[in-house]
């Protein structure tokens, strides 16, 4: 699978600029590709992929893999005609990554949320408060974890 | 003793006539309104059955409220209006409530219901209310200049200060709207009583989607019941002060069964035309923000109706 | 929000509480049953969220949905579009006071409103989509003519309605100027849909990249700079004409062929959804872990992405604007609140079970019968 030659320099512009850093890459179909990068690198891709590559963020999905979490941002290039989509993931050990809502004020919203369902922590958030949860629920709720169900019917 | 007698019967005649009066006009307005809108509208009885089931409903007084002025600004607002109504004048029946100047009591009393809805509103410990509250007071200071330029239009045309005289002279001499000057202060007196009953473009003061319902907001029940009663009959009597003063006013022809009922005819559509045009004029309008409905009355319409005025000093 | 007199000051933001674990239960469901769940998500876009999960499942599964079958949900998107802007102008309209316009639009939006009745069997929730196509299919030489006169009267009307709207002077005080997102702001907080076109900034997944049948029917984009109230109004209003003339052009050019494609085993995959609802870009998030069940399904719906610049919209604004600029971006709260009800005590998912709910309906029935 190739991307389509719009899309094609994009990623090859970010590939040059963080080629050692990128763990994989991979090209789903020629509008979707996904590239896994360190977390302690996000803020450092998002900013490049926002501020000089003019990615628009669609939304960060965040998945309970079992020993952690996988996050994944999904820029949008309209008129590429491409998602990029960068990830990387965090142990349920440490869950944290920084947040990039410092840099691009339209993830506040989906990183809150992210903090709620899942417990995990985005640092230097401005604004961490809790955005659809109750402030009464107790603060280890994180209802999208995988063993939430459990948790709850041990209760 | 039988003068006395005459006014009492007068006053709940009026009572009667009057607020009855004010929930059929109401009707009207909703069924024009509806017809225009593509709607099918209320039925005839819908306004009475509102009354009566706000009356059976619970009376919640808030707890913060000001109790006292929040239970009395409805009945301030009825007993004004109620009064207006006992003032004006019909042709053929002699006022026993008429006085000289009566005119300016009438503006006094006109302006009452307004400050009522400031009281209730302030009163009710409510934030919507009092935004509502300080909107109906700028409204109050902004169309209360026009109306007045407009009502002393036709004092200077006909030399006196009661409504009667008013009316006397229209019966000889044609109705004042008829000339440039009465025309100019007809429409701005339109204008502005179009703000005294908070139609569109100038319902701000309890605009629905902004601040729920303004002074109303926590009213209920009886209180609520009273107020929507007082704006009825308000529409009502508006709607008579415009006949009287600019349509030549209300005459009741007794001389034989066929003038009686032409006379009643006549009355009828003088009183309806007023009620048109709030109507038409609230359904072909969005609504204005506070300091836009300031500017426009304090500039253009003050202007307008000054123009009349100065034309009837000219004698057209 | 913080107001001093009408002025406001400070705005912030909070979304209510009436979540419903939709993303949850997705993932609790097949991906065959997810459908109908996502249709749920919201009544007015009741179309763009099952297509937006079909086209994500269909990428991940590597399948491509048959012609017919994108020229279907290109129609149903359309009509969907029409009715779901004539309903926003019509509210919009009576957040600035104006009710006989809004009954106006409203009476617009009627007949389209049977046209889904005709064509789908409901006026909203349309039941349209399932991974791999379509489950109904549009008769349409027995609906055509009964289609197009429709959309003649509606784009008739919605034509007229515009030249009132840009005539009225009291309409054109509340819009222009109200309610400002400029360009920056607009990249800034990554808005989409026509909030973001009403700012000068060209984006439309329909065109930006072209799903179901729009690369072969076309789109033309709306774009007005001037950020403001009126342009996204201007926007809307506009797009409704653009999409009977594409709804127009759908019914002509629909070729034949089955209306779903064969589904293969579900592997381990992932894959992104993208549609253009009426509100913006919705995006959905599918990973496959071999089963029928979806690992992960996430949905981000446009309003999700359009509240956070209310903020710059509203600040330095009054009361009195506060309705119609919240009003503006169209925003669909059911979209936005879409997780989990939680019982903060025993941390149980609170609900009513299916069988106490129709208990309830049954209750109320019977006591509104007896009372007549």
């Amino acid at each position: 699978m190739s991307l389509s030659p719009k899309a094609q320099p994009i990623l090859d512009k970010l590939v040059e600029r963080f080629g050692e850093k990128i763990l994989w890459k991979q090209v789903r179909s020629e509008r979707r590709a996904y590239v896994a990068i360190p977390r302690e690198a996000i803020v450092e891709c998002a900013n490049y992929v926002f501020n000089e590559l003019r990615g628009r963020l669609s939304t960060i999905s965040a998945v309970d893999v079992g020993g952690g979490f996988e996050l994944l941002y999904h820029f949008t290039f309209d008129e590429a005609n491409l998602v990029l989509t960068l990830r990387c993931t965090a142990p349920k050990t440490d869950p944290a990554v920084d947040s990039i809502t410092p840099l691009i004020p339209g993830a506040e919203f989906i990183e809150r949320e992210i903090m709620d369902l899942f417990g995990l922590v985005f640092r230097n958030h401005p604004n961490p408060e809790r955005l659809i949860l109750a402030e009464s629920l107790p603060p280890d709720f994180h209802p999208l974890r995988k063993d939430w169900g459990e948790k709850i019917s041990r209760k | 003793m039988l003068n006395q007698a005459f006014m009492l019967v007068y006053f709940f005649a009026v009572l009667f006539f009057a607020t009855n009066a004010g929930l059929f006009f109401s009707w009207i307005d909703r069924k024009l309104t509806a017809r225009l809108q593509w709607r099918v509208g209320p039925p005839l009885y819908q306004p009475w059955a509102d009354f009566l089931k706000l009356l059976h409903k619970e009376q919640i007084i808030p707890v913060g409220a000001y109790g006292a002025a929040f239970v009395l600004a409805p009945f301030i607002s009825f007993a004004s209006v109620l009064l207006v109504a006992l003032i004006l004048p019909v042709g053929g029946i002699p006022p026993p409530f008429g006085f000289v100047g009566d005119l300016i009591v009438v503006l006094y009393l006109l302006a009452i219901p307004g400050i009522a809805a400031m009281i209730g509103g302030s009163a009710s410990a409510n934030p919507y209310g009092s935004v509502g509250a300080s909107r109906e007071m700028v409204l109050l200071l902004s169309y209360e200049l026009p109306l007045i330029a407009a009502l002393f239009t036709a004092v200077v045309k006909t030399g006196s200060l009661q409504l009667a005289e008013i009316l006397n002279y229209q019966l000889q001499n044609g109705a004042l709207a008829l000339s440039a000057s009465g025309f100019v202060a007809l429409c701005a007196s339109l204008l502005a009583i179009q703000a005294k009953l908070s139609f569109a473009p100038f319902d701000i003061p309890d605009a629905k989607t902004e601040i729920v319902a303004g002074p109303y907001t926590e009213y209920s029940g009886p209180l609520l019941a009273l107020f929507k009663l007082a704006h009825a009959t308000l529409l009502f009597v508006c709607s008579w002060l415009v006949a009287t003063v600019f349509l030549g006013g209300l005459v009741v022809d007794f001389s034989s069964a066929f003038s009686l009922v032409q006379s009643l005819a006549v009355d009828a559509a003088k009183l309806l035309a007023p009620l048109l045009f709030f109507s038409v004029f609230k359904a072909i309008n969005p609504r204005a923000k506070i300091d836009q409905a300031l500017k426009w009355f304090w500039l253009y319409l003050t202007a307008f109706a000054l123009i009349g005025l100065a034309l009837a000093f000219v004698r057209w | 929000m913080f107001v001093e007199g009408e002025r406001i000051v400070d705005v912030k933001i909070r979304i209510g509480y009436n979540h419903r674990g939709i993303e949850y239960l997705s993932q609790r469901r097949t991906i065959h049953q997810i459908p109908m769940l996502v249709e749920r998500i919201c009544g007015i876009c009741s179309h763009t969220h099952p297509l937006c999960y079909c086209q994500a499942v269909e990428e991940a599964m590597g399948v491509e949905p048959p012609d017919r079958a994108r020229y279907i949900r290109t129609i149903i998107a359309e009509l969907e579009r029409i009715h779901s802007h004539l309903l926003w102008a019509g509210v919009a309209l009576h957040l600035i006071g104006y009710d006989s316009l809004f009954m106006y639009f409203w009476r617009y939006r009627e007949p389209i409103c049977m046209l889904f009745e005709l064509l789908t069997g409901n006026r909203q929730s349309y039941a349209v989509n399932c991974v791999g196509g379509v489950r109904r299919d549009i008769d349409v030489p027995r609906h055509r003519d009964r289609v197009m006169r429709t959309l003649k009267e509606v784009g008739d009307g919605v034509r007229r309605l515009e030249g009132m709207l840009l005539e009225d002077p009291l309409v054109k005080a509340r819009l222009v100027g109200v309610g400002v997102l400029t360009r920056d702001d607009a990249r800034r907080y990554c808005v989409v849909g026509p909030t973001a076109r009403g700012s000068g900034i060209p984006i439309d997944v329909r065109v930006c990249e072209p799903y179901a049948a729009y690369a072969e029917v076309g789109v033309d984009i709306k774009v007005f700079s001037e950020g403001d109230v009126m342009a996204k109004t201007l926007v809307r209003v506009q797009e409704v004409v653009e999409s009977i003339e594409i709804v127009e052009r759908a019914l002509d050019a629909m070729p034949g062929g089955p209306l779903r494609a064969e589904l293969p085993e579900p592997p381990v995959s992932e894959g992104i959804g993208k549609t253009e609802a009426p509100r913006g870009e919705n995006i959905h998030y599918v990973r496959l872990n071999g089963t029928v069940v979806p690992e992960r399904h996430k949905v981000r719906a446009p309003t999700y992405a359009n509240i956070p610049s209310l903020v710059p919209q509203l600040l330095g604004e009054t009361i009195a604007d506060a309705p119609i600029v919240i009003g503006s971006i169209d925003p669909c709260l059911s979209c936005t609140d879409r997780l989990s009800v939680v019982d903060a005590e025993t941390g149980k998912p609170l609900g009513i079970t299916y069988e106490k709910l129709v208990h309830m309906s049954r209750k109320k029935s019977r006591r509104v019968l007896r009372s007549a």
